[in-house]
């Protein structure tokens, strides 16, 4: 009973070492700016060859089959054409809606001078950002915009790492960016998490034909991104100010392609 | 022995881990999350506490803090550590009364949740989130059948 207690104890003080000895990392952390968190995820990559691993497999496969006799061969042969034919198909429909999505960011002016480098969702973390495919590897750098498949935008990148980065998005209690709309007025949008809040830092000139919200000059591509559609939104000046809270209605899932823009 | 019990339980629990924030993004409401990990935690801290689990959750710890956060590295390995010990301390320690398993469970929930304990909805979201996980704690009970 008292070998039981005395073992409990131990337990307890192992464990409450062991927290000290994480608050010990944190601080290593902190005074390194994040290097020591940040090295393997910059230098690790998690790219797999998986077309590589198919066709030799195929390849041997097929290479099994040629002794045996050219009737069962030619049907191995038939049915890799079909195989690779419903393949082609299902890269046409992706294609398709590539190309689908690709026009919908038409929204965006001067379409051409920009490359878009598309992303995708890996996982949600517990504070609510998101970790999105494509790092250092793919020249992805901190602060870039990430927009919608309807050319919206929808966060920043936190922090990029080799193959993976982390997405900022208005979900975040962190998430602040500066607009502009089309007569150089200047806002700030910030979230709490559940709620948008837009208020104006600099009225210059207003009316009732702003449309949308742009991006401004600290995110490289100003004026070309929307953020926000001023009309399905309370949008009003009172006292030469103006002061907005709303839902968020860009709400992208997790099959929803995302891009990020590139000066070419 | 040891090192193999220690390295089954680590790659146990970062693939729990993985899969709960891969289920999160998945499900995707911002008043319900799913915390298998937070279930397993509570499980390994109820029937099978000891020294041995310290290296399995610092190594989930640290796999979190490295490649699914942008927080310090040590942060969640703190959050795993203190949630276990606690759990355990309260079970062990705390006098019997009815609601003692839910009252040890949404306790140690939200110790679980500290690091966004900020966010604005949080109080509905986690009230929620901690009966949906209950319920997933006690279905798991009544599958595995052990005593708690």
């Amino acid at each position: 009973m008292l070998d039981n207690q005395s073992r409990a104890r131990r337990n307890y003080v192992l464990y409450i070492l062991f927290i000290f000895l994480s608050s010990l990392l944190i601080f290593v952390d902190y005074f390194s700016n994040k290097e020591v968190s940040s090295y393997i995820p910059k230098s690790l990559t998690f790219e797999f060859n998986l077309n590589f691993f198919e066709s030799t497999y195929i390849d041997s496969f097929n290479s099994l089959l040629t002794s045996r006799a050219e009737l069962v061969s030619e049907n191995i042969r038939l049915e890799q054409e079909v195989k690779s034919l419903r393949a082609l198909e299902i890269e046409n429909s992706s294609l398709k809606e590539k190309i689908e999505s690709f026009e919908n960011i038409s929204l965006i002016k001067n379409f051409n001078s920009l490359n878009f480098i598309e992303t995708s969702l890996i996982i949600k973390n517990a504070s609510n950002e998101f970790l999105i495919s494509g790092g250092t590897n793919q020249n992805f750098q901190n602060g870039e915009l990430v927009l919608d498949d309807r050319g919206y935008v929808v966060g920043y990148l936190r922090e990029v790492f080799y193959s993976y980065s982390i997405l900022e998005t208005f979900l975040s209690q962190n998430f602040k960016i500066q607009l502009i709309d089309k007569y150089n007025n200047e806002y700030l949008l910030s979230s709490d998490g559940n709620q948008l809040s837009l208020s104006s830092i600099n009225i210059l000139t207003f009316n009732t034909d702003i449309d949308f919200l742009f991006t401004d000059i600290s995110y490289k591509h100003s004026g070309k991104f929307p953020v926000i559609d001023t009309r399905t939104i309370n949008f009003e000046l009172v006292n030469n100010q103006i002061n907005s809270s709303f839902n968020f209605s860009n709400i992208f899932t997790f099959n929803t392609q995302l891009f990020i823009p590139k000066s070419k | 022995m040891i090192l193999l019990y220690s390295i089954t339980n680590f790659i146990f629990f970062s693939i729990t881990l993985l899969v709960e924030n891969f289920l999160n993004l998945i499900i995707y409401n911002k008043y319900l999350s799913l915390s298998p990990f937070f279930v397993l935690l509570f499980i390994f801290s109820i029937t099978r506490f000891n020294n041995k689990n310290i290296f399995p959750i610092m190594g989930a710890g640290l796999t979190y803090d490295i490649f699914l956060s942008e927080n310090y590295l040590g942060v969640y390995t703190i959050v795993f550590l203190l949630v276990s010990l606690s759990v355990n301390y309260f079970h062990e320690k705390l006098f019997d009364f009815n609601f003692k398993l839910i009252f040890i469970f949404s306790l140690n929930y939200i110790i679980y949740n500290i690091p966004n304990i900020v966010s604005f909805n949080f109080v509905p979201a986690i009230t929620l989130s901690i009966f949906v996980n209950y319920l997933l704690f006690l279905l798991l009970k009544r599958v595995m059948s052990f005593r708690v």
